[in-house]
């Protein structure tokens, strides 16, 4: 390990031992070296689930939606380059260094992904960071190359060399495609790859008891004793969360009626879903009266389009697919498939982007989660698998 | 054949396995003989150099050529008389019979033959004319048909080819695929799909059979190692062997099975892959008709190996394929109440 990582290995730890919760906020104490924080409220660990929430999301948009965002409305702002970098390398340091009571908030994969959404960008953040903040670009590129096993410079950020999903070889996914397509009022996106671990093993992620790693996700149902072959259900409610700002405030938890449907058999299991903002959920009050700290100009008023109820998450609907892959016995492919819009201008200008950006934060939190799950079973393999179920 | 190499090779000694070993290596061999000398002889002419220019009509061609399908025999009147025709005339074949597929037979045998028969009846005669006196085929005589061809004649169409052969070579992975649909129940397809059933499919495999311990049976199907031994032989030369060791993973459903595989390692390294799969599923809206799709991806160490490749891998499936329509065939009960079928 280099200095420059026992260095914020240190940090954290000293962090650690003042009490404080594992949070992205931590990025931003280490980073802002004693900048003093006018905005209002108190950090919880939500807050800083938002926040990292939102990182991801505006390195999937990329830095040249910085401008293009709408500045009007901050509820759903992006987060600026600078600590973007910082929280990414603070939670690498803290996924790859065991620090007693220590835990990342997120998957680890999901780090990589902002990593990996980041690295057309190293040189800029490089430039803003020698104009602002301490420059961590030195280790961001450490943390790329051990990540993905190719140094960032090499590396091509523009073209068909560059995958809009990398590799994942420590989750067997591996070929994965991402397209989009834009219609006038709904946006679809579908990311497809090959995972390389056997059917049984991770199956399990299309039932929406398993979603729990994903950041969009929240409130799930409760998993039934039995499951059987075919299944239809509506969940109701089931909450959505939006990325934007750094604050988790109530408003951003959109309560959604999940209408789905799930067949199972030995060669594939198949969700098909679709899914509404329920209008007079548990979270819709008047934005006006929800404090947004996400504000920085505290002179500002709430516009009045968004003072009143709106609808966020719009119709959705989609299906996900785990099967067998024809002629590789020990591999499967994963499809998702997701079409719908949003309310929001900072999502519905970037549906594509975020679409993008929700549907691989499902695969790569899915297939980590099934994984996790098939562990004590995969201990000794003969007899684990003697133990699949039908 | 060398010892398997010990570096990359997962167990220096093949570990024990559930093998089934032909009861009639014998009789195998010799099929398989013929099986390959056939198929390299189409291709590159005779091992001593000579090629051949004969007219496939001309020779013994239900022989000589790969097995072929009823719908490719009727193409050929030229054959199918000279196949009718002795059957007819010694009685082997019994020439009351009025059922719509032998008539189109003989109509379609004397099809191109001087003046085109205007029924059945005139075709009857014309074929029976045309064995005694072209052919000098008499009563007395004794005709042996090859019962294979045979059964093909006289089978309803057990066997479309819905698709073409489609080979592809890539980057020296040469990849083989057959689609046909066969008229068989699905529950009596199932079970020939099973790799440890495939010593059925040919007489290429001299052994084969999962390695006991590293598989396990789920009650839709099984998965684990599977190992072969796959031979050449042309003529009395044993060409290569291939001593493979395969993951497999057998799967069915009421309305689907599957066998997927791809290659662990080969005893002599001998292979950098070997992959495919054969599947079987129902046809909606046919009763008793299955849709067979194999796909076989090959590439071999040795470049001559991989010149040879593609056409390994297309005898196999084209013999595996003739394997199952002889199955078929087996199985149809209208075939079972005909002569040929009980003497077979």
């Amino acid at each position: 390990m280099s200095s420059n990582e026992d260095g914020q290995a240190a940090k954290v730890a000293k962090v650690a031992e003042s009490g404080g919760p594992p949070s992205s906020a931590w990025a931003r104490a280490l980073a802002h070296d004693g900048r003093d924080d006018e905005r209002e409220g108190h950090d919880t660990p939500a807050d800083h689930l938002q926040e990292v929430h939102s990182i991801l999301w505006t390195a999937a948009l990329g830095l040249t939606s910085q401008r293009a965002a709408s500045q009007f409305d901050n509820r759903y702002r992006l987060i600026s380059p600078e600590l973007m970098a910082d929280a990414l390398i603070i939670l690498w340091v803290l996924q790859h260094n065991a620090i007693e009571g220590i835990t990342s908030p997120i998957r680890s994969s999901l780090v990589k992904l902002g990593l990996w959404y980041l690295q057309p960008y190293f040189d800029r953040i490089q430039y803003y960071a020698k104009e602002t903040w301490q420059d961590r670009t030195g280790e961001i590129r450490k943390a790329f190359t051990e990540s993905f096993g190719v140094d960032s410079a090499v590396f091509p950020t523009d073209g068909p060399g560059r995958p809009a999903v990398p590799a994942f070889p420590e989750l067997g996914i591996q070929d994965a495609v991402l397209t989009t397509a834009r219609y006038r009022l709904t946006t679809r996106v579908r990311v497809e790859c090959s995972v390389l671990h056997p059917y049984w093993m991770i199956r399990e992620m299309v039932y929406p008891w398993n979603w729990k790693g994903c950041l969009f996700w929240d409130e799930l149902p409760e998993e039934p004793l039995e499951v059987p072959e075919f299944l239809s259900h509506e969940v109701q409610p089931i909450v959505v969360k939006l990325p934007g700002g750094s604050w988790a405030e109530s408003n951003k938890r959109r309560d959604v009626k999940l209408k789905l449907e799930v067949v199972r058999t030995p060669f594939m299991t198949r969700i098909d879903y679709e899914a509404a903002e329920i209008r007079n959920g548990r979270h819709a009050q008047d934005d006006a009266d929800v404090p947004q700290r996400d504000r920085w100009d505290k002179e500002d008023r709430p516009d009045p389009k968004s003072s009143r109820r709106r609808v966020e998450v719009r119709d959705f609907f989609g299906f996900m697919l785990v099967e067998k892959l024809p002629g590789r016995p020990g591999a499967c492919r994963v499809v998702l498939e997701r079409e719908g819009s949003f309310g929001h201008p900072n999502h519905l200008y970037f549906s594509e982007e975020t679409m993008g950006y929700w549907v691989t934060s499902e695969l790569l939190t899915f297939v980590e989660a099934a994984l996790e799950r098939a562990k004590p079973r995969s201990g000794s393999s003969a007899k684990a698998e003697a133990e699949v179920p039908a | 054949m060398t010892e398997p190499a010990t570096s990359a090779c997962p167990a220096d000694t093949p570990p024990a396995s559930t093998v089934a070993v032909p009861a009639d290596a014998t009789a195998r061999a010799r099929a398989r003989i013929e099986l390959w000398n056939r198929t390299f002889r189409s291709l590159y002419g005779d091992p001593t150099g000579e090629v051949i220019h004969e007219h496939p009509d001309d020779r013994d061609a239900a022989r000589l050529r790969p097995p072929v399908t009823r719908a490719q025999l009727v193409a050929r009147p030229h054959a199918l008389r000279r196949l009718l025709a002795p059957l007819i005339v010694t009685g082997k074949l019994d020439s009351r019979r009025r059922d719509p597929d032998f008539q189109q037979l003989v109509v379609a045998a004397m099809r191109d033959y001087r003046e085109r028969p205007s029924d059945f009846r005139e075709a009857l005669a014309a074929l029976e004319e045309y064995g005694r006196s072209e052919l000098g085929v008499s009563p007395d005589d004794g005709a042996e048909p090859e019962y294979l061809d045979f059964q093909r004649l006289l089978a309803p169409e057990e066997l479309l080819r819905i698709e073409p052969a489609r080979v592809a070579q890539k980057d020296g992975v040469s990849t083989v695929s057959r689609r046909v649909r066969l008229r068989m129940p699905f529950l009596a397809l199932r079970n020939y799909l099973d790799p440890k059933n495939w010593l059925d499919w040919g007489p290429f495999f001299e052994k084969v059979g999962a390695v006991e311990g590293e598989h396990v049976n789920r009650p839709d199907g099984w998965h684990g190692t599977f190992e072969e031994l796959f031979v050449i032989d042309w003529s009395h030369f044993r060409v290569s062997s291939f001593h493979t060791f395969l993951r497999v993973d057998h799967t069915f459903d009421s309305d689907r099975v599957r066998t997927d595989y791809s290659l662990l390692y080969e005893a002599d390294h001998q292979f950098e892959e070997d992959c495919g799969f054969l599947e079987a599923r129902r046809v909606p809206g046919r009763l008793g008709w299955c849709e067979y799709y194999a796909e076989k991806s090959v590439r071999q160490r040795n470049p001559p190996g991989s010149l040879l490749a593609p056409m390994l891998a297309a005898v196999f499936l084209e013999s595996g394929l003739s394997a199952l329509e002889l199955a078929t065939i087996r199985h149809n009960a209208v075939l079972t109440s005909s002569p040929t079928a009980r003497a077979l």
